[in-house]
């Protein structure tokens, strides 16, 4: 091992280091945020469920949703960093830290929603002392645990050498607090020889590891439904359905923190289009593999015709709940094409419409105007008197509200196409969207169709309480990952420059694929 | 060991709902007034659902009173993470309220939807404080627990304290509130196990039905199909 | 006797506790097998890999 002295990037020390008013501003906004949600809780704890919209049949709502959705999204970091590490795939190096750190705030975030929707959380050691392993709930409880310390073992493995570098340079005038911390957490690192291969052994194994144990949790999770004799939850294709959608939401999630660390700290020279491009690939594969495991589910379902089946199937598709579906689908489906865009190949004989700011803001201004009417028909006065919305006037609102948005669409489709890292992050967005919709209408719609007829349908409106849980969850999330990037690095510092290390193997490598060597 | 089980003559009921009434005194089941039942936080240990079948002329209205079905295999006690929910030696699924953390996974697992959240905590009505049953097993859930009939465990534990019978089978058998306010006759409770009594007789009735069998959740409240009227033998 | 072991309340708890324990074992042992790693003799030479940073006072991207 050579000994290397060359000076680290001082961008990639710098956002621990220098904090502007703009980082102060943020942390207290999302702190706000999570204290209005700790004030809401608080009072659901005295008062009981009966704050949130919650009732008989639709015994979980929002809570349940959000908790599907953060455990999720917390298999970035299980991709990014443990598949792609084992595939060799050395684009990876300036992304594992960013998506190591998703999954672990993720897992408690998407732990606390559990807390936050049980009755008696008061009881939850219960849960060991009584634990019953025939229940779902104790299989997703072994299996989260696991997870999690896992996840932060692989989270802190590779931290080790950066602790070290900080440890080693950080300037005079640094607290003595971080000298404390940096010391700590480096574990005596010494960049020996012997050291470097127990870590990267240790990480290796570690990446090995994990994938299973990620694979596990989302199963668990979508158990705790399919586990019930209930219509449209009871599907033997649940398990690798919501492991599909977890890795899908992850890599969206992964994008965009990605691009708002590039943005904030002036990161380009690391974070380069082709992570986004090859990030984006990914997340087109995920998308046709969640649009095939979607179809085929409800394909199997819709032909089949069981009755009580279908009940819920109609809810979805054209009863109550038809606004969150095709959202969701049309989320999803816009984001196909707006990841697709940048590898068609270069139109010659067809020229896509230069970017008209004029055109795009007309069909967003309208479409936003067109889709406030729409929401203020729905909880005016009028509605609740008993006067609903004609279905044909919401119909065609409906269907100018979607040529507005396919014309907003067409309109930016030149910067989009060119801008690789905006495009990209759309359609993340598109995709998150998508997928917290993904994960309402499975456990809402179902919940209101109970399977024995007679049962009036159930009704299920979000209260106050659970929309500001939900906010404060996400500010929560935010917060953590605030805080992790003012301690440490979010670019793996040693990786990036191992890769220099790694060049010459890596041609050694494709030399070994060609014949006559 | 009896089998606890019950019958119900969906020929006699009138729907009158008089079950639901008394079971709610029996139990001090709380009321969560119209505002509550609106929002659907009302807690019905003892149902009657509705339904109606055919098409204008031909149609019928089926009413279907349903307590908690005591399965054999029930589903709610599988995935009980804590065991709260729990089957008992003599065939009732009870509720360990002390027990109960409130995760509500037994709610969704009933395919009955028999079974009850304590949204917030318990009320009454002043009026209904005349007529509270004392007895300890009955007094007040906890909100944030899950409820459900019992089949009266507390008047069964009585009967046996007091030497007095139970079941239907005796003309002053000890049952549950339900059964014994029947204003119909519709209502037996029995057991099971044994082949001669009231409820094992008419649950081998060419009439004899119970809701969702497919399942194979086994359910101990067995239905008489309305229509032909048979005398009790 | 299987199905006894699954539904029995407790012991759900304690696969719990004992996934946790191995976990924090497993977990623990590979970080401490990193920190006990030895420096070689010649580390303080050439050999060992320490990336520095030239501290130039101020920080400037």
């Amino acid at each position: 091992m050579e000994r290397r002295n060359e000076p680290v990037d001082p961008r990639l020390i710098q956002p621990i280091l220098r904090t502007g008013a703009g980082y102060y501003l943020l942390a207290a906004f999302l702190s706000a945020v999570v204290a209005a949600g700790l004030y809401v809780w608080i009072r659901q704890l005295r008062l009981g469920l009966a704050v949130t919209g919650m009732n008989h049949p639709v015994y979980w709502g929002l809570y349940i949703t959000n908790f599907v959705f953060f455990i999720g999204i917390s298999h970035a970091g299980t991709l990014i960093s443990a598949i792609l590490r084992v595939t060799g795939a050395e684009w990876r190096r300036p992304i594992t830290r960013a998506a190591e750190a998703i999954t672990v705030f993720a897992l408690i975030v998407g732990a606390a929603q559990v807390i936050i929707d049980m009755g008696r959380p008061d009881r939850i050691l219960n849960v060991i002392a009584y634990g019953r392993f025939q229940s779902p709930l104790l299989w997703d409880v072994t299996s989260i645990t696991v997870y999690l310390l896992g996840s932060i073992t692989y989270l802190y493995l590779p931290l080790i050498p950066d602790m070290a570098i900080l440890r080693d340079n950080l300037p005079a005038d640094a607290p003595a607090w971080r000298r404390r911390l940096y010391t700590l957490l480096a574990l005596g690192w010494h960049g020996g020889p012997e050291q470097r291969r127990r870590l990267e052994r240790a990480v290796g194994v570690m990446a090995v590891l994990i994938i299973p144990i990620a694979v596990s949790v989302h199963t668990v999770v979508s158990w705790i439904f399919a586990m019930t004799l209930r219509p449209m939850w009871h599907s033997t294709i649940f398990g690798p359905y919501f492991v599909i959608g977890a890795i899908y939401s992850g890599i969206a999630t992964i994008l965009i923190a990605m691009a708002v660390i590039r943005k904030v700290f002036h990161l380009e020279a690391y974070l380069k289009p082709l992570h986004f491009r090859y990030l984006g690939m990914l997340l087109i594969t995920f998308n046709a593999l969640w649009f095939y495991f979607t179809f085929a589910e409800y394909l199997t379902t819709g032909y089949g015709g069981v009755p009580h089946e279908m009940r819920v199937f109609n809810a979805k598709l054209s009863g109550e709940y038809q606004a969150a579906f095709w959202a969701m689908v049309f989320s999803m489906a816009v984001a196909f094409v707006i990841l697709l865009l940048p590898h068609l190949p270069a139109p010659r004989r067809v020229r896509l419409p230069a970017f008209r700011p004029g055109y795009a803001l007309a069909t967003a201004g309208t479409a936003l105007a067109v889709a406030l009417v729409m929401v203020s028909q729905n909880v005016s006065g009028a509605t609740q008197a008993g006067l609903a919305p004609s279905p044909a006037l919401t119909r065609l609102l409906t269907w100018l509200l979607v040529v507005l948005l396919l014309g907003f669409g067409v309109s930016v489709l030149p910067v989009l196409r060119r801008n690789i890292v905006v495009g990209t992050v759309i359609a993340a967005f598109l995709v998150d969207l998508g997928m917290w919709l993904e994960r309402f209408t499975i456990v809402v719609p179902t919940e209101t169709r109970p399977m024995l007829e007679g049962y009036t349908i159930g009704i299920y409106h979000p209260t106050a309480t659970e929309w500001i849980l939900t906010a404060a969850s996400f500010a929560g999330f935010a917060l953590l990952y605030v805080i992790f990037v003012k301690l440490f690095p979010i670019i793996s510092i040693w990786e990036v420059q191992e890769a220099e290390e790694v060049i010459p193997q890596m041609v050694e490598k494709v030399k070994g694929y060609l014949p006559g060597v | 060991m009896p089998r606890w089980g019950m019958v119900i003559d969906l020929d006699k009921c009138t729907a009158c709902q008089a079950c639901t009434v008394a079971c709610r005194a029996e139990n001090n089941v709380s009321f969560a007034g119209l505002n509550g039942y609106r929002r659907g936080r009302a807690i019905f240990w003892n149902t009657v659902i509705g339904r109606v079948e055919g098409e204008f002329p031909e149609v019928q209205g089926i009413f279907i009173p349903m307590p908690c079905m005591h399965c054999d295999h029930p589903p709610c006690v599988k995935v009980c993470p804590v065991g709260a929910t729990y089957q008992d030696e003599e065939g009732r699924v009870l509720q360990r309220y002390e027990r109960c953390i409130g995760c509500r996974m037994c709610m969704q697992a009933c395919p009955y939807n028999r079974r009850y959240f304590n949204w917030r905590v318990q009320e009454w009505p002043d009026t209904f404080a005349l007529y509270r049953n004392p007895d300890p097993e009955t007094q007040p859930r906890p909100k944030g627990v899950v409820e459900k009939c019992t089949f009266c465990v507390q008047r069964l534990r009585k009967a046996r304290e007091e030497g007095r019978p139970i079941g239907s089978d005796y003309p002053d058998g000890v049952v549950p509130a339900c059964v014994e306010t029947c204003t119909g006759g519709a209502r037996y409770f029995g057991d099971l196990d044994d082949p001669e009594s009231i409820v094992s007789r008419l649950a081998r009735s060419p009439r004899a039905f119970r809701l969702q069998e497919e399942l194979g959740t086994e359910p101990k409240v067995y239905y008489l199909r309305p229509g032909q009227w048979e005398p009790e033998t | 006797m299987f199905a006894r072991l699954l539904t029995e309340p407790g012991l759900g708890g304690l696969i719990v506790l004992a996934a946790l324990v191995l976990c924090l074992s497993f977990y623990g042992s590979l970080i401490l097998w990193i920190a006990r790693a030895r420096p070689t003799e010649e580390a303080t030479q050439a050999e060992g890999w320490e990336p520095h940073y030239e501290h130039t006072g101020r920080v400037h991207p």
